[in-house]
């Protein structure tokens, strides 16, 4: 355990020396800055009606929950894709440095197992991440709720769910790490997932429609079973924000199942790596 | 002595899979005695770093066995008592030489007050105290391998492997290195070389060995190694001369040069015996002894005899 939580302080440290990570905390005090200035300078009574022009939502009664529900979309849904990609940046040079002839020698050569410092790695990035989520949700939780006096705790909820949709990701990418010890080519793939493939497979019910076939079905049933799932975990998010009932757990099942098998085999192939 | 490193028949072979692999390491067997400081030597692609990365568990052999103070070097846990410094190291940029001193002491095992006093301790050793504080990315090659040479040793482990602990380091680096290394076999610590620099490894270590293609070629004592068999030096005085009329020397297999006599197929009676002509001569005798190649010389030619043999 003391190995992991050192090598996890050394993956924050590192994290936290890559302007990315500034940038990230940057644009989120900039976000609260402008929920700030919003809340000060516009009477929230008189946007409510716009904003009830644009929703469909009949159980939204009043014009400061759906105030509320606007202010907290309009903040979630861009922090999951925007904060998922500056995240899938910031972390996808942690292995390869890690990993790097000259570097990862300090480490093998002391009575550290291979699985504490993939662990320590892991965490590490995952706690980074974790703040700068945490910090921007519920700085957005406690505005809307001083300004709106609308307290729903289950907005929170979005931290754990954007923080594991960035888990699925990291543990992709430490794979790809491990097997390419080439922090680019680990970035593009995953964005590749996460811009292109995962909404394309997320839709999968009507590409069916248009590729008839068993062989099509399992094709493309075993790719959305076998990449993260990140489109479904941002319509998740999505509902949250608005309010809404989560619907299906599936994704997040999933997403759980994914970060361990992506970690595990990982996992296998660094201890079978020779450096 | 009991034997701290234990290299029994141990094969690596790189793309095994392919129908060409490469052998690292060719049933290679060696053991290093306790407070040894063991230079091991090759040319570039010898196997020298992967037998060592063997040592240390960083890469697997496909046959034979490791052991460390008499365990298996799968046992991670005697790397509490091992110290690396490896070659063309590159520490964390981000980091601090400090903060570096502290998380690889701390993941020996080091507790955090006894590691601040070693650290405190080692950089005021290697005189890098004002530099501590400072990112590492800003330091010298000198700089750095002083620091590699702190993390190797600070957690005073028995056994320490240093790849190449002196390259790109000044002649007064290079100094302070060797002392530090006679320091630490004073303490009893077994110290294992690799390096290119034949002329420091001569004169830090008490044995090596010289692997070609994964083998091992020989081994032993420098003066084992290095001295020419039945071969002895005399230097003399000469200055009108004299030595070149002197008849009794044709007795013996000789080679006269400028105030040197080299005596072939000889020992230390007949060494004696040549001291005592000249000396009779009035020729005075300066100093004698046996002679010696460098370990440059003796690597080269052990090289090239072994690429004739296996031509």
């Amino acid at each position: 355990m003391r190995n992991t939580y050192l090598i996890s302080k050394y993956a924050v440290k590192e994290l936290s020396s890559k302007k990315i990570i500034w940038f990230f905390f940057g644009i989120s005090l900039l976000v609260i800055a402008i929920l700030l200035i919003v809340f000060n300078t516009l009477n929230v009574r008189d946007i409510a009606p716009v904003i009830k022009f644009k929703s469909r939502h009949s159980e939204v009664k009043d014009a400061f929950s759906l105030a509320a529900m606007f202010f907290k979309t309009a903040v979630t849904v861009p922090l999951f894709g925007g904060g998922l990609f500056i995240s899938i940046f910031a972390v996808s040079g942690l292995i390869p440095s890690l990993l790097e002839k000259g570097t990862v020698e300090f480490f093998l050569s002391r009575p550290v197992k291979r699985l504490e410092l993939l662990l320590g790695e892991f965490l590490g990035g995952v706690f980074v991440i974790f703040l700068n989520i945490t910090f921007l949700v519920v700085s957005t939780w406690l505005i809307v709720g001083i300004y709106l006096n609308d307290w729903n705790l289950n907005f929170l909820l979005i931290i754990p769910l954007i923080t594991l949709a960035f888990m699925v990701f990291y543990s992709l990418i430490m794979l790809m790490g491990i097997k390419w010890q080439n922090s680019v080519a680990a970035m593009m793939v995953a964005y590749l997932i996460f811009i292109a493939l995962s909404p394309i497979l997320h839709g999968k019910e009507t590409i069916f429609l248009f590729l008839d076939g068993a062989v099509w079905k399992y094709l493309i049933n075993g790719l959305y079973y076998l990449l993260p799932q990140s489109s479904d975990l941002a319509g998740i998010t999505a509902k949250i924000s608005l309010g809404q009932s989560i619907g299906s757990y599936a994704p997040i099942f999933v997403g759980f199942v994914q970060t361990t098998v992506y970690f595990y085999l990982g996992l296998l192939l660094f201890k079978k790596k020779d450096f | 002595m009991s034997q701290i490193i234990e290299i029994k028949n141990v094969t690596k072979l790189y793309s095994a899979r392919s129908k060409h692999p490469v052998k690292a390491l060719n049933n290679f067997t060696l053991s290093v005695a306790e407070g040894t400081v063991f230079g091991l030597l090759g040319p570039n692609g010898a196997g020298k770093t992967t037998l060592v990365k063997a040592l240390l568990g960083m890469i697997s052999i496909d046959g034979g066995e490791l052991n460390i103070l008499g365990e298996k070097v799968s046992d991670i846990s005697i790397h509490t008592e091992i110290g690396y410094l490896p070659e063309n190291h590159r520490f964390p940029p981000f980091m601090k030489g400090v903060d570096v001193l502290m998380l690889l002491g701390s993941l020996s095992g080091l507790a955090t007050v006894e590691l601040k006093e070693k650290i405190e301790f080692y950089l005021k050793k290697f005189q890098l105290e004002s530099a501590a504080s400072r990112k590492v990315k800003t330091y010298s090659k000198g700089m750095m391998q002083r620091l590699g040479l702190i993390q190797a040793v600070i957690h005073n482990p028995k056994v320490i492997f240093l790849d190449e602990p002196t390259d790109g380091v000044d002649p007064i680096g290079r100094k302070a290195i060797r002392d530090f290394i006679a320091e630490l076999k004073n303490e009893g610590k077994t110290i294992f070389i690799n390096s290119h620099l034949l002329s420091e490894v001569e004169m830090i270590c008490d044995r090596v060995a010289i692997m070609n293609k994964g083998e091992l070629v020989k081994s032993g004592t420098i003066d084992e190694l290095l001295h020419e068999e039945n071969s002895f030096y005399v230097n003399i005085e000469d200055k009108e001369n004299r030595v070149y009329s002197i008849p009794e020397l044709n007795e013996y297999d000789v080679k006269i040069e400028k105030n040197k006599i080299t005596l072939n197929n000889g020992n230390y009676e007949t060494l004696n015996n040549l001291i005592d002509i000249l000396r009779s001569k009035g020729i005075m005798v300066k100093g004698s002894g046996e002679n010696k190649v460098s370990l440059e010389e003796f690597f080269i030619e052990t090289i090239d005899d072994e690429e004739e043999s296996n031509a």
